[in-house]
């Protein structure tokens, strides 16, 4: 039985119910890197370029963590995951990135998946991959397994960190309590709490409900992103936007928040139709959130804090003029 | 006035149609297009959207923007941009212009033509296409007489000369004169006792290759230090190699993604291993050092410059790479320029030190025999 190491990092926070399950199928053990800390922060910015985005520096670091204990590296080319759209061109290049910089890599298995054109069913994708590990006799049965797991990515609780600490003032405000908030960001900076703080768990302790993506239906995110005036050709940032008008749009929140990494090329981008969305419904209050590697936890809370504050004034003074008319 | 906008001019011109041209990149533009652009948006967008905004200041209803289908963020500048204007309260139509896809490139070229029919666009194309070429010639020149010139500022009062004359050229067989004496012109600005100190390649992003007023004058600046340089990119061969006429290009192209293979896997995934390969044909054609010019933030580049210490290791080459966004001060860059190509001079002196120890006579008459060999190039060409 081989050791297969996955970097918690990047589509592993999409992925990682159809890859984990996937190697479990193929009675390989797994060997997930652990959640990302300051150690593996400061691996993955002794291992990478100063001028990547803080995502992919992470996981470098993920992979430099764990490579001296597993038999091979777990590291898909995901190019694009439907039809006439793309992931980022750094995941794309991310194994020779691990490859050229960190030393001591084991074997890397990278299938290339490219459904850009015509689909590919994900046994096809991955025969290479147990042809090497010689488990071609298990791969339909994993495959099927593994899609099934995956399948049930909306409805399953992201993993939650146990001890968040706070520094939000007296541990939050009162008139927060109530508040439902949607976090939006690509699921690397959302359901990985070092990157952001905690945030998610922060905001709520406090009892303020969060959403995220996986609290829209699918189907609705994919009618969504059909009838969009300028898809963006990144799946990820496709959802995002869709995402984001079905959140502007409904009466399922009070705020937005959009985390974007510092240096993530499509993010760039994205906010500019994020933000003109957010113009078309003010009544949903919107705010976007740079996190880098040098960003400070305070101030991410004082930003936070602002937000929820304004929101809530506003809740009380709408309830005030609604009273009054009455 | 780039020679994008020459052509561009020459085109409508043909047509009988008016076009609003932009003045040349400045401070303002810049920092125009860095207000209303995302912060953290790459350079080319900032610069791009200033452009635009100093054009419909100036009357324009029609914007056109350069597109491509490929994964990095070029192909979503126009929507971004449409959205920005807009806010801003211009009224226009966007018309993004996709160069990847020849046929279609020549037919956003019919729209703009007051009902003409392909009989008068195809021409109109293929001269200002014309025009494209012959003053991206001029800028080779420049580059390789710079370094060899007479006195310091002829490069420069020639180019301004023939880039006037490509401009007002009316038709091919002027045009065609004209690069010959120009040609001419370039040659005998050299002085015949000055050698360039080193020969550098300039790989990376297209637009901060091909735009002096964004890139700091690199070539000029590189020039006036005694340095004789190429360039991977240029918009003319690209078009060109696009519509499939330049078959030699194409291969080159080719050859520069397969080069880059043990870097990048699977390099027809990821743009930015051109720059690898084209830094590995570099080292093959003699170059004493690459610099890499990348936006900051450029994922393509940045994709290229994470794994470009090793081919500088792999294939013993020097690689600068620069990364530029609207902050960037000229006096760094200088001096950094500076710095490298002192690096690549005593590099350089060493290297031929070692080699007249030994095979010392075949390495210098080589060197001795560049000068012509590129001109002929270019006579040819
Ligand atoms: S999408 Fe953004 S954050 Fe993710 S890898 Fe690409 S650049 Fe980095
Ligand atoms: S190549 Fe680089 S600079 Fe050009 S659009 Fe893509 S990311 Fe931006």
């Amino acid at each position: 039985m081989a050791r297969i190491g996955i970097p918690r990092a990047l589509l592993y926070h999409r992925y990682h119910l159809l890859w984990e399950t996937f190697f479990r199928g193929l009675e390989e053990e797994v060997m997930v890197s652990p959640p990302t800390n300051k150690g593996i922060l400061e691996l993955g910015v002794q291992h990478s370029l100063t001028d990547i985005c803080l995502p992919v520096k992470l996981a470098c670091g993920h992979v430099a963590a764990i490579a001296s204990k597993v038999d091979y590296l777990f590291l898909p080319r995901v190019l694009s995951v439907e039809k006439d759209a793309y992931t980022c061109p750094k995941i794309v290049a991310f194994p020779d990135m691990v490859r050229l910089n960190i030393p001591g890599i084991p074997k890397i298995l990278d299938p290339v998946i490219d459904l850009r054109k015509k689909v590919v069913s994900h046994e096809r994708q991955l025969r290479e991959v147990a042809e090497t590990l010689g488990k071609s006799h298990l791969l339909k049965k994993a495959s099927r397994e593994a899609l099934r797991a995956q399948s049930n990515w909306f409805e399953a609780e992201p993993e939650a960190k146990k001890e968040a600490s706070f520094l939000f003032k007296e541990v939050g405000s009162a008139s927060w309590r109530g508040l439902r908030i949607a976090l939006l960001g690509h699921p690397y900076n959302l359901f990985d709490s070092f990157i952001n703080f905690n945030l998610r768990e922060k905001l709520a302790s406090m009892g303020i409900e969060i959403l995220t993506l996986k609290h829209l239906e699918p189907s609705s995110i994919e009618e969504e992103a059909a009838c969009l005036d300028y898809p963006p050709y990144w799946t990820a940032a496709k959802e995002l936007l869709a995402g984001a008008r079905l959140f502007f749009r409904s009466d399922l929140v009070d705020g937005i928040v959009y985390l974007i990494a510092f240096e993530c090329g499509p993010d760039a981008l994205l906010k500019v139709l994020i933000d003109s969305e957010s113009k078309k419904s003010p009544h949903v209050a919107y705010m976007s959130l740079v996190l880098d590697e040098h960003t400070g936890e305070a101030g991410v809370e004082t930003r936070v804090e602002a937000f929820l504050d304004a929101i809530a004034r506003r809740k009380r003074t709408s309830r005030v003029t609604v009273a009054g008319v009455r | 006035m780039g020679p994008l906008t020459v052509a561009i001019k020459s085109i409508f011109r043909r047509l009988g149609q008016e076009i609003v041209v932009p003045p040349p990149t400045s401070h303002r533009t810049i920092s125009l297009g860095a207000r209303y652009a995302p912060e953290l948006v790459c350079m080319p967008f900032k610069v791009t959207l200033g452009n635009m905004i100093e054009g419909l200041e100036r009357g324009a209803d029609t914007v056109a923007m350069a597109t491509s289908h490929g994964n990095c963020r070029l192909g979503f500048y126009w929507p971004a941009q449409e959205i920005i204007l807009k806010d801003l309260g211009f009224q226009f139509e966007m018309i993004p212009i996709n160069y990847d896809r020849p046929l279609e490139f020549v037919g956003e070229f019919r729209r703009f033509g007051g009902g003409k029919g392909w009989k008068d666009v195809l021409p109109a194309f293929m001269f200002g296409i014309r025009k494209l070429l012959a003053l991206e010639e001029l800028e080779v020149l420049c580059m390789e007489t710079r370094p060899r010139e007479r006195e310091s500022g002829l490069t420069t009062r020639l180019f301004r000369k023939w880039q006037a004359a490509v401009d007002n050229a009316p038709d091919s067989s002027t045009l065609k004169q004209v690069r010959q004496q120009a040609r001419k012109g370039f040659l005998e600005a050299r002085a015949e006792s000055r050698e360039p100190v080193a020969r550098i390649r300039i790989v990376g992003e297209a637009y901060m290759m091909a735009e002096p007023n964004v890139n700091f004058h690199l070539q000029q600046k590189l020039g006036d230090m005694g340095v004789e340089t190429e360039r991977s990119y240029w918009l003319g061969k690209s078009v060109v190699r696009a519509i499939r006429l330049d078959r030699k290009g194409r291969r080159e192209h080719e050859k520069a993604i397969r080069d880059a293979t043990p870097y990048m896997r699977y390099p027809d995934l990821c743009t930015g291993c051109q720059s690898i390969g084209e830094t590995i044909q570099a080292v093959r054609r003699n170059f004493d050092g690459v610099i890499l010019i990348m936006p900051f933030t450029c994922m393509p580049e940045v994709l290229a410059q994470s794994v470009m210490h090793r081919v500088s290791e792999d294939h013993g080459i020097p690689v600068l790479p620069l990364p530029i966004d609207e902050h960037s001060d000229e006096g760094g860059i200088s001096t950094r320029l500076e710095a490298f190509v002192d690096l690549i001079v005593r590099r350089k002196q060493l290297k031929s030190r070692e080699a007249l120890a030994g095979t010392g006579a075949a390495h210098s008459a080589r060197a001795f025999g560049r000068g012509p060999t590129t001109t002929e190039r270019l006579g040819a060409g």
